[in-house]
C-alpha cells in the first residue's frame, strides 16, 4: 500500500490555478458575507445564473477537460457544456454554501471519465464495425501542448494507461487530491484508489518514466 | 529555472497543466451554451431519444436478423403438437362426404408458418359407412352446424380440422349437454342411435368424438349398442360410468379399454368427460373359461362328470384347474357340475447344466532308435504307436529321421496326446 503521503510537498503550489486555491480566494470573508453574497451570483437554475456561473468557473472545467482530453480542443468544448447543462440541472439542490468548486471539480472529473471510457469503448474494431464507423481519426492535437515533443511523450504516457488508473494518478499527483476524496468522487475506496495509482505508477515506471515527487 | 529530468513524468504534466491554463475557451462556446441553457430551461426534459438510437442501426439490425433466423430455425413443418384434448372438429369423422372441410372455415392460426401454405394432404372422401353407434354431441339447435343440414356434425365455423394430422386413437366422450373444450363454444351433441338409423344426413360421431394422435384406432366402427348418458341430461357421471361406457365403446370393435383419463372434474368425484384409448387384446394372455356338465336334470356319477369336465378342458388344449358339483336330491350324485379350464401351467425347463469343459490336452514326446541302426519304418510306427498306448494316450505325431535307405530310420521323434 503506497503512503498517503505521495503526494508532492508542493502540489498546492503547482495546482495555483485549481479550483480550491481559486475557491479560498472566491469566497469571501465571513464577516462581510452578506455584501459578498450580493455580489455573487445567486444560485438559481436559471441560465442567465448558469451563465454567469460559466464565466466564474469555466477555467477549471476547460482545463481539466483539456487535461483528459489530451488537449482536444473540440472534446473538452463538449465536455464543459455537458458540465454545465448538469449545473442547471443541479443547482436548485445546491446549498449556497456548497463547494460549487468542488462540485464542478467532480462533475468534470466524472464526465471526462464517462467520455474516456465510452471513447475506449467505441474505439474496439469490432464495435467500429457494429457502428458503421471507419477507424479514429487521431486526435486533433493541441499546438500548445504538441508542439513540444517532451510534453507530447509525456502526454501519451499516460494515456496509455487504463482510464481509472489515468484519472486516479492525475487526481492524485496533478491535482493532489487525497485517496479518500478521489475514492468519493470515483465512487471507490480508498483502498482501490491505492492499487489504481499503485498500478498506474508500476506501468509508467516500466514504460522508462519517473513518477517521484 | 531547473530543467527537468528527460523522464520526469509529473514534470511534464504539469507543464502541460498550465500550458491549458492559459487556454481559454472559444467565446462561441458561451453563446452556444447560453442558447443550450435557454433551450433546456423553455422545455420540459425528454430523452434525446433521436441522439441516443443515432448510431444504433447495425446494432439493430443484426439483433433483427438474428432474432429473425431464429425465429426461422425454430419454425419447422411439422404439425404442432397436439396433446390432451382435441376438439371435435379435428377428428376426421366427416361422416358427410359433402360437407365443406372444416378447414376452409378456419384460417391457419400458426403464425409462424412463413411462405406458401402448405396445400391440404388429399383425402379420399370418406368411405366409413354412416355408423348408427352412439355418438355425443351437445345439441344446440342454434348452433350453426345444427341448423345447416347440409354440414357435418363435426364441422365447427371456428376450427378446422387439419387434414395433415393423422387420427389417433384417443377418443373423448361428454356428456350431453356439455360443452367440450373450454373454447369450443358449441361443444357436442348426443346423437341418438335413433337418430342415426332414421337416416338423417348428419352422421353422428362414433362412440367418441376421436382423436388426433396416433394412427391405429381411427377405423370406424361398426354399429354397437347405444349408450345412454346418465341421467336426463346429466353433466356429471362416476368415474365407473365413464369408465363403463369407454369398456363398452372399446369392447364394440372387438378391442380392451387400454387407457382412460376422466376430465372436466365437477365435483365430488364425477366428471364432465373422459378421455379413453382402446388396444387390441393381447393374443398372448389365454383366459381361464369355466362351463357346466350335466344337464341339470340327470342324475350322474360325479366322477363321470369330472372326467367329461377334464376331457372337456383337454380338448381346448386346457388343463382343468377347478371342478364343483352341486349335491342334490341324487344321494351321492349330482345333476351338474361346473369346472374351470385354464392354459395349463408350462414349468419352465430346467436350467441347463453349464457344459462341463474338456479336460486339458496333455501331450508327451518321446524317441525310438538309436540313430545308427536302420530300422523299418512300420516297426518304428508301431513302436511309437505301442509307447503312446501305455501312457493312455494316443500318437499325435511322428517324425521319422537319420540316413537309411528308403523304408528305414534309424531315430523317431513322436508325440503323444491325450485324451
Amino acid at each position: 500500500m503506497p503512503s498517503p503521503n505521495l503526494a508532492p510537498p508542493d502540489v498546492e503550489g503547482l495546482l495555483a490555478p485549481l479550483a480550491r486555491k481559486r475557491l479560498v480566494e472566491d469566497r469571501p470573508p465571513l464577516g462581510e458575507a452578506p455584501q459578498a453574497r450580493a455580489a455573487e451570483p445567486t444560485r438559481t437554475a436559471t441560465p442567465s445564473a448558469v451563465e454567469a456561473l460559466y464565466r466564474k468557473h469555466h477555467g477549471l472545467v476547460y482545463r481539466l477537460a483539456l487535461r483528459y482530453g489530451k488537449g482536444n480542443v473540440a472534446w473538452a468544448e463538449d465536455i464543459t457544456q455537458e458540465v454545465f447543462l448538469d449545473l442547471m440541472k443541479a443547482l436548485p439542490a445546491l446549498d449556497d454554501h456548497d463547494d460549487l468548486a468542488g462540485w464542478l471539480y467532480r462533475a468534470t472529473t466524472n464526465r471526462c471519465l464517462s467520455r474516456m471510457r465510452r471513447d475506449r469503448f467505441r474505439a474496439l474494431a469490432p464495435i467500429r464495425w457494429l457502428f458503421g464507423e471507419h477507424q479514429p481519426e487521431p486526435q486533433q492535437p493541441d499546438t500548445l501542448v504538441m508542439a513540444r515533443e517532451d510534453l507530447r511523450r509525456a502526454i501519451e504516457a499516460l494515456d496509455a494507461l487504463p482510464v481509472k488508473e489515468q484519472v486516479a494518478f492525475s487526481m492524485y499527483w496533478l491535482d493532489g487530491k487525497e485517496q479518500e476524496e478521489i475514492g468519493e468522487i470515483l465512487g471507490h475506496s480508498k483502498g482501490y484508489v491505492c492499487k489504481l495509482i499503485q498500478r498506474a505508477v508500476e506501468r509508467l515506471k516500466k514504460d522508462g518514466w519517473g513518477v517521484s515527487p | 529555472m531547473t530543467t527537468p529530468a528527460p523522464n520526469d513524468l509529473l514534470a511534464r504534466l504539469r507543464a502541460a497543466d498550465e500550458l491549458y491554463a492559459e487556454v481559454a475557451p472559444d467565446p462561441k462556446l458561451e453563446a452556444r451554451l447560453g442558447a443550450r441553457l435557454r433551450g433546456l430551461a423553455g422545455k420540459p426534459p425528454r430523452v434525446a431519444w433521436s441522439s441516443s438510437l443515432r448510431g444504433l442501426g447495425r446494432p439493430l439490425a443484426l439483433v433483427l436478423t438474428c432474432a429473425a433466423v431464429l425465429f426461422l430455425s425454430l419454425d419447422d413443418d411439422t404439425p404442432p403438437v397436439r396433446s390432451g384434448l382435441v376438439a371435435p372438429n379435428q377428428t376426421e369423422f366427416a361422416a358427410d362426404p359433402d360437407a365443406a372441410p372444416a378447414a376452409d372455415h378456419a384460417p391457419e392460426t400458426n403464425p409462424r408458418v412463413v411462405g406458401p401454405r402448405r396445400a391440404p394432404a388429399p383425402s379420399a372422401p370418406d368411405a366409413r359407412p354412416v355408423a348408427p353407434s352412439p355418438s355425443w354431441r351437445v345439441q344446440d339447435p342454434s348452433s350453426p352446424s345444427d341448423a345447416d343440414p347440409e354440414r357435418g356434425p363435426l364441422e365447427h365455423p371456428r376450427r378446422g380440422p387439419r387434414p395433415d394430422v393423422p387420427p389417433g386413437p384417443r377418443s373423448r366422450m361428454h356428456t350431453p349437454g356439455e360443452a367440450g373444450d373450454a373454447d369450443d363454444a358449441e361443444g357436442f351433441v348426443f346423437w341418438s342411435p335413433t337418430q342415426a338409423l332414421s337416416g338423417e344426413s348428419r352422421a353422428p360421431m362414433y362412440g367418441a368424438t376421436g382423436g388426433a394422435r396416433g394412427s391405429t384406432t381411427s377405423t370406424p366402427k361398426p354399429p354397437g349398442p347405444v349408450v345412454e348418458p346418465p341421467g336426463p341430461l346429466a353433466s356429471c357421471a362416476t368415474p365407473e360410468t365413464w369408465k363403463g361406457r369407454a369398456e363398452l365403446d372399446c369392447d364394440e370393435n372387438g378391442l380392451v379399454l387400454a387407457e382412460i383419463t376422466y376430465l372436466d372434474p365437477c365435483g365430488d368425484g364425477l366428471f364432465r368427460s373422459a378421455e379413453h384409448e382402446c388396444a387390441e387384446p393381447d393374443p398372448e394372455v389365454d383366459v381361464c373359461t369355466t362351463d357346466t356338465v350335466g344337464d341339470g336334470a340327470t342324475c350322474q356319477d360325479p366322477s363321470l362328470l369330472k372326467d367329461m369336465a377334464s376331457q372337456a378342458c383337454q380338448l381346448a388344449g386346457q388343463q382343468m384347474v377347478d371342478f364343483q358339483y352341486t349335491t342334490g336330491d341324487c344321494g351321492g350324485m349330482t345333476r351338474q357340475a361346473s369346472y374351470t379350464c385354464c392354459p395349463p401351467i408350462v414349468d419352465p425347463p430346467p436350467p441347463e447344466p453349464p457344459p462341463s469343459e474338456p479336460p486339458p490336452l496333455v501331450c508327451q514326446s518321446g524317441a525310438l532308435g538309436d540313430g545308427v541302426t536302420c530300422l523299418d519304418n512300420g516297426l518304428l510306427k508301431d513302436m511309437a504307436y505301442a509307447a503312446c498306448k501305455e501312457l493312455g494316450l494316443s500318437l499325435a505325431d511322428l517324425q521319422i529321421a537319420g540316413d537309411c535307405p528308403a523304408g528305414q530310420a534309424s531315430k523317431v521323434g513322436f508325440s503323444c496326446c491325450g485324451p
